[in-house]
């Protein structure tokens, strides 16, 4: 896999969300709300590093553990093109 | 025509139809189409969810669509590429197969210009449809529909620049 500066959490912030994901057992909603935003932060950073023709439209699907036809979908839906030309 | 496509520019054939058909289905009565194994395994999974997947996968199930199997070679300098697997694959598999076909058919920018670096014939899905007007397998008229039909998929410079390219074609009497 070619090499990416992408951010990386923090170990604290690791291991904080490690001890709040064990105390929060019966709050997955919150959880998966914090995952979410995770997520979409990463797409959007994901999504600028593809439009810049860094990194590939499979590539981003797979940084995000997602398939082709899914990131395909979330970019759609966002009115983002899945496409860099 | 022999043709490799990578996912990107599958799904541009999946999504879009013109005069009823699914692009991508045009194309297979002009071409032979063939895809790397990854990007079928993909289409299979998502297949229940996405339409697009579903043309793709009913078109894998009916040997319309070939797959083929392709190796990536250990410590490859494709690996520091950031490119997908199954882009990895489409350029192994045209590699492997480069006296049998024609083009590889990518949508991704990077994959093109890897490409390019490899000396490897390639095309954009645009370029792929005015080269098939040039070889009088698709009528001016319909790569002018189909190339309307996709563009959302593409900034304005590659839709307009196609046209001219497309009217270029016409005026040399090719179609």
């Amino acid at each position: 896999m070619g090499s990416l500066n992408l951010k990386k959490p923090e170990a604290g912030v690791i291991n904080l969300l490690r001890v709040k994901y064990l105390e929060a057992q019966n709050d997955e909603k919150g959880l998966l709300e914090l995952a979410a935003i995770g997520f979409e932060s990463r797409l959007i950073e994901l999504y600028n590093l593809f439009q810049r023709g860094e990194i590939s439209f499979e590539h981003l699907a797979e940084i995000l553990k997602i398939n082709v036809w899914e990131a395909d979908n979330l970019l759609e839906v966002r009115g983002l093109k899945s496409t860099n030309l | 025509m022999k043709l490799i496509m990578d996912t990107n520019a599958l799904i541009t054939g999946c999504k879009f139809s013109t005069e009823g058909d699914h692009l991508i289905k045009s194309i297979i009565k002009v071409c032979h189409i063939i895809i790397p194994s990854t990007v079928k395994g993909e289409a299979i999974v998502a297949k229940d969810i996405y339409r697009d997947a579903k043309v793709v996968s009913d078109l894998i199930e009916s040997g319309k669509i070939q797959v083929a199997q392709s190796t990536i070679p250990e410590m490859n300098f494709l690996n520091d590429y950031n490119l997908g697997k199954g882009e990895k694959e489409a350029i192994c598999l045209y590699l492997e197969k480069k006296d049998n076909i024609n083009y590889l058919i990518t949508d991704d920018r990077l994959t093109y210009i890897v490409c390019d670096r490899m000396q490897i014939s390639k095309l954009f899905f645009l370029d792929l449809v005015i080269e098939l007007v040039k070889q009088g397998k698709f009528e001016h008229k319909f790569a002018e529909k189909v190339i309307n039909e996709v563009s959302s998929r593409y900034s304005r410079g590659m839709i307009s620049h196609s046209f001219v390219i497309l009217k270029g074609v016409l005026s040399n009497g090719k179609s």
